[in-house]
């Protein structure tokens, strides 16, 4: 596989996951967004795969490996129990309406090029031309952690920003060693099982899982 | 010689939108498993519709008669600038790719004052609802074609299509990808396919283009009918030989105007099942919904061009 291919191929692909990312915010369906991060997570492990073929490194191949173990199969099904135990909850209209948000993600995908390409530049390697897209997935990620009002998403666009750090990494050095790169799952996994239990909680407390609720007094 | 095929171009244009629309018809029936209308239904329907007799209101102005000519007449001067076959033709120079969008816009907006001309309720709201989804369609497709036309550095047809047929490699060009897919969602918006327009409704409630033409008969309706199939032919061509200039003619040699014909009917024929399947797996969108899915077609034009800006 020659530079050039790969260079386009994870462009391609980091495109997909941006794209996946952005799905987030025009899906409405709790059941859709998770379908999201699940299918983004193994765009990423095949990406993985990709530059680990490309490079010779076995590490890089076992990282694919315990990312589809953990964000493809683990963590969505532990987020689809927890759609499934909320049921079907009134739908809380987020700040912004889909149109103006879709607006926000490209000024933010701007924003990203912007800042990133110079340093892509100064990056020899054939996948840093797709580092603004990894900036742009993070940034998207943060951006729906502030605007969506139901907490399910709001941890889906924290996955999608933890997601958008691991293909940075992955498109600047080939990706940070396994055992570091596992640790950061395992935190991720955690993290994810707290908000659960918080998630919870706040459908007991509420009623509902609008984080915008939190705000109200209550007795 | 190069008039000769200009002509070509135009009489396949003229002479195999029907069989297109009935292509899209007969695939949709299959789909959803009827039998449907033979293949060639629309052409019996333009013959029948043209020797019937023409019923105008007397409430509608010159407008009510003119803008069917002026439709086909459009359509047919597209159709001369489209690189239907080949690119190089006597008469490409006359337009670029941005003259083509406001050509077919053209029609768009007389259409759009005749659903109003002749006073009646429907017609008015057909129009109303018209207008809205071009002004949302228009800029996507414009922001769409600069995607293109930068990384080409050309908005004549010609060029593009020559620039990326020499170009390896196109199908993993990003850039390229995402203005298709911006402009193919356009190109259903535009021709009233679903999921923004359904053109098989019969409730006028939830027409949009249907709603404007209600009010013609006879020959009248026969030249809308014509028009907006050859419109579709028009849109279909141009995606499939934008974006996937595999076989198109470079110079005019009969072999390669030959093996252009054929890749053209082939890469029609996927596109006719690409929508009927589309037709079958979606439903209308609520038109308060139809903003959003623009909206995310100007998303994607809006990454194209900047993709085109800073990937090369």
């Amino acid at each position: 596989m020659s530079a050039e291919i790969l260079s386009k191929l994870v462009n391609l692909l980091s495109f997909v996951a941006l794209g996946l990312t952005i799905l987030l915010i025009v899906r409405a369906r709790l059941e859709g967004q998770v379908r999201a991060f699940a299918l983004q997570s193994f765009v990423l492990a095949f990406l993985s795969v990709l530059i680990a073929i490309y490079t010779d490194s076995f590490q890089l191949f076992g990282v694919g490996v315990a990312l589809v173990i953990v964000k493809v199969v683990v963590i969505p099904r532990v987020l689809n129990r927890a759609v499934a135990k909320i049921g079907i909850s009134r739908v809380a209209a987020p700040y912004l309406g889909t149109a103006p948000a879709l607006i926000v993600c490209v000024l933010l995908a701007i924003i990203a090029f912007y800042v990133m390409t110079p340093i892509a530049s100064s990056n020899p390697l054939p996948t840093a031309d797709a580092m603004p897209l990894a900036f742009a997935g993070v940034l998207i990620g943060f951006f729906i952690m502030v605007d969506r009002r139901r907490a399910v998403t709001q941890i889906l666009g924290f996955l999608m920003l933890e997601n958008g750090i691991f293909l940075l990494a992955l498109l600047t050095t080939y990706g940070v060693p396994f055992i570091v790169e596992m640790g950061v799952f395992l935190d991720v996994l955690v993290a994810v099982l707290i908000m659960e239990v918080f998630v919870y909680h706040i459908k007991d407390n509420f009623d509902s899982i609008d984080v915008g609720e939190l705000g109200k007094l209550k007795e | 010689m190069e008039i000769a095929i200009q002509f070509l171009q135009l009489a396949i244009v003229m002479f195999a939108s029907p069989l297109l629309v009935g292509l899209i018809r007969k695939a949709k029936a299959r789909l959803q498993a009827r039998r449907g209308a033979p293949v060639f239904q629309p052409y019996a329907d333009i013959r029948k519709l043209l020797s019937k007799e023409t019923v105008v209101s007397e409430n509608t102005s010159w407008l009510f008669r003119f803008t069917p000519y002026l439709l086909a007449t459009t359509m047919m001067l597209s159709a001369l600038i489209v690189p239907v076959l080949s690119t190089r033709t006597t008469l490409g120079f006359m337009g670029n790719i941005i003259a083509l969008i406001y050509l077919f816009l053209l029609g768009t907006f007389f259409l759009a004052l005749v659903g109003l001309d002749a006073g009646s309720a429907f017609g008015g709201m057909g129009a109303s609802r018209e207008v809205a989804i071009a002004a949302l369609a228009e800029p996507t497709v414009l922001i769409a074609i600069f995607g293109i036309a930068l990384r080409a550095g050309t908005t004549s047809l010609d060029g593009l299509i020559t620039r990326f047929a020499a170009e390896p490699l196109l199908m993993l060009n990003t850039g390229h990808l995402l203005a298709f897919f911006a402009f193919f969602i356009v190109a259903l918006a535009e021709n009233g396919r679903l999921p923004v327009d359904n053109p098989t409704t019969h409730l006028e409630l939830t027409m949009i283009h249907e709603a404007m033409i209600l009010e013609y008969s006879g020959r009248y309706l026969a030249l809308v009918e014509w028009a907006a199939g050859m419109k579709l032919f028009l849109f279909l061509t141009l995606l499939s030989n934008l974006f996937f200039p595999w076989g198109v003619a470079l110079d005019n040699t009969p072999v390669a105007l030959v093996i252009a014909l054929i890749a053209l009917a082939i890469k029609l024929v996927v596109f006719v099942g690409a929508i009927a399947l589309l037709e079958t797996s979606v439903a209308k969108l609520r038109l308060f919904r139809v903003p959003e899915l623009l909206a995310g077609s100007f998303t994607i034009a809006l990454l194209a061009v900047v993709t085109a800006f800073f990937l090369r």
